[in-house]
């Protein structure tokens, strides 16, 4: 009930001055509304990262053909056709904690149905693929060991590839043609969107491994059980590691790669290659962090200064109410409480301007943002915390005052 | 029949930059309850600084103030706090109300700082606000006031938690003689309902409204009409 009353008296005395209050206060709005941008950034930047890692599957190694060296320069990844169907087996069978290692051959190709074509990325995959990569079907079945024993001519489709080869009709028991070959779709898969690279994950075409290699992707002359990539699955994120070194040893070993030689493929990890997108975001949230605390550390300054001035401004009302039975601490409360109440208002403000200037990082800077109830709670814990720091000297010195001097000016 | 004040061998210095001035020097006094006392002096007497130290805003130097048989300053800054919210009541020359205030929040001033809440405190100000004649004025601003106005509102803010001992220093210093005149008649009409009073002044037309007359000069009293004499 009292309290009530502090808060009260202290909104009368904000408001009394309410020009000079914003004023005092823009530090504090600059700061929290630097706070909430980010948090926005951040918050923004873990929910992608966190979808980029469901939409990949999780703990996914990548094992691609190392760069050929033509003349002294590195070629392009996968330019050497050194990784095999059965080095993919030899993974699978010899290195621990493994759940899935699929074998995969990729290109770009024109696929036609009807009157329609549409380029795309088509691929061969086993079974295993999908499982790895965490695809489920929106309709129809998926590939099966048959399919790849058989080299049948299937394919099951992304999104992307149904919406511009079908136009809407139902793509099932269709055909998509690849050159000379016609491919029965037998399935569509559910929508995935976007990956970390901004590839659109939807605009792709599976088909089984041996058909592709027989039919479609062709087969080297030099390697004809070449693939473009392996896919490893490991059971857990803390086996990744020791998966990965686990790998190489398998593929030195098999490649016969002795001693010093590099090796000729390589291993990446998905979700770190993710991860290094994160250090932008860091760099811009370190910085604009920096820039909240000098800001609500001026912001403070600002404060601490508009009160001490209030406070001698007000050395008759302080006398008269220690005069009539205040105590110092009920005198240090009134004045905190207005420090307080001052900062408060200005992170409601910067709160304010901090969305909307948030809201304008996505077009400006292309980066996801998010907004959640909890960043409201940190921006007016931390404003109102200023207010308790910069509102300590000021509403001490208040307490201090000495009541005598009432009467000795009149 | 003990005394509602008692200073004995009070003493107070103040530091004017090298210089040591005697505000008060050896002061001994006695104030029954219900007593109209008038402190008559020459500026720089000591008048303001005895009634500081009566109000428990100021310390002495040396010396002793009993107040209701309690030994004011020997007690602690919360006591302190508690004696001038419920024993003392300080009407000021200059009026001293808070200017963002009502007429009315001001009176309730004192009752907010009470220890123990009162169940209705905007009735208990509003009460004394029409004892002191200003029912038809309480959601008036101290500037919206006439300066006997503001007196009263101060006057009642004085009596709202029941004192024992109203302080008034000059309370008509800032004001005409029929304001004046109306001050004093509302104080003696106080002190006849058992309140003791204690007021300063330089003008002796407004001391002979009180019963008793200390005279003071530089820091010490020469002369008082009253019983107790100089101890």
């Amino acid at each position: 009930m009292r309290s009530l009353s502090y808060v009260h008296l202290a909104f009368r005395s904000v408001r009394a001055h309410i020009l000079r209050s914003i004023l005092a206060v823009t530090g504090i709005v600059i700061g929290i509304a630097a706070v909430v941008i980010v948090v926005a950034v951040a918050e923004g930047a873990r929910a992608e990262i966190s979808r980029q890692i469901n939409s990949l599957g999780s703990n996914l190694l990548l094992v691609q053909p190392g760069a050929q060296i033509a003349g002294g320069v590195r070629q392009q990844a996968g330019t050497i056709l050194s990784l095999t169907t059965a080095d993919a087996l030899a993974i699978a069978r010899e290195v621990p904690d493994i759940v899935i290692a699929a074998p995969f051959v990729g290109e770009q190709k024109t696929t036609i149905s009807g009157d329609l074509n549409w380029s795309t990325l088509v691929a061969g995959v086993t079974p295993k693929f999908f499982e790895a990569r965490g695809w489920r079907l929106a309709d129809g079945q998926l590939l099966n060991d048959d399919h790849v024993a058989s080299a049948a001519k299937v394919a099951v489709i992304g999104r992307t590839v149904a919406r511009e080869l079908f136009r809407g009709s139902d793509p099932l028991g269709r055909f998509v043609r690849i050159e000379r070959s016609s491919y029965l779709v037998i399935g569509v898969l559910a929508e995935k969107g976007q990956d970390f690279t901004g590839r659109d994950q939807d605009d792709v075409m599976f088909i089984p491994l041996s058909s592709a290699k027989i039919f479609t992707i062709g087969r080297s002359q030099a390697n004809p059980d070449a693939v473009h990539t392996i896919l490893v699955k490991t059971e857990s994120a803390q086996s990744m590691q020791a998966a990965e070194t686990a790998i190489a040893r398998v593929l030195r070993l098999r490649h016969k790669i002795v001693g010093r030689k590099a090796d000729d493929f390589r291993i990446q990890n998905l979700i770190q290659v993710a991860q290094t997108r994160d250090r932008a975001y860091r760099q811009f949230t370190s910085l604009v962090s920096a820039l909240a605390g000098i800001s609500l550390l001026v912001g403070g300054i600002g404060v601490m200064n508009i009160m001490l001035v209030s406070v001698t401004e007000r050395v008759n009302e302080i006398g008269v109410r220690l005069a009539f039975g205040a105590r110092p601490q009920d005198i240090r409360k009134q004045f905190l409480l207005e420090a307080v109440l001052l900062c408060t208002i200005g992170g409601l403000l910067g709160l304010i301007v901090g969305y909307v200037c948030a809201r304008a990082v996505p077009s400006a800077l292309g980066w996801p943002i998010e907004f959640n109830g909890q960043m409201a709670l940190i921006a007016i814990a931390c404003s109102s915390l200023v207010g308790i720091v910069f509102g300590l000297l000021p509403a001490e010195r208040a307490a201090r005052l000495d009541p005598a001097a009432l009467l000795r000016s009149g | 029949m003990s005394s509602l004040v008692t200073l004995d061998h009070i003493h107070k210095q103040h530091r004017l930059g090298n210089q040591t001035v005697h505000a008060l020097s050896d002061v001994c006094l006695e104030i029954d309850r219900g007593e109209f006392v008038a402190v008559v002096g020459p500026s720089g007497s000591g008048k303001s600084t005895l009634l500081s130290i009566l109000g428990c805003l100021d310390q002495p130097s040396c010396g002793h103030y009993h107040l209701h048989g309690e030994n004011v300053f020997a007690q602690s800054k919360i006591r302190l706090s508690e004696l001038r919210n419920r024993h003392i009541g300080i009407v000021f020359q200059n009026f001293n109300l808070l200017p963002r205030l009502t007429a009315l929040e001001n009176v309730a001033l004192p009752l907010f700082y009470r220890r123990e809440p009162m169940r209705n405190p905007t009735a208990r100000a509003r009460a004394v606000l029409e004892e002191v004649g200003l029912g038809g004025r309480m959601r008036h601003m101290p500037a919206q006031l006439s300066g006997g106005e503001q007196q009263r509102v101060a006057i009642a803010r004085a009596i709202v938690n029941d004192p024992d001992l109203l302080l008034a220093d000059e309370p008509t210093g800032a004001l005409d003689t029929s304001t004046r005149d109306a001050i004093l008649a509302l104080l003696d009409k106080l002190q006849r309902a058992a309140l003791t009073v204690v007021l300063v002044t330089h003008d002796p037309e407004v001391a002979s409204y009180a019963r008793r007359t200390i005279k003071l000069r530089d820091g010490a009293i020469i002369g008082d009409t009253g019983c107790h004499g100089i101890a």
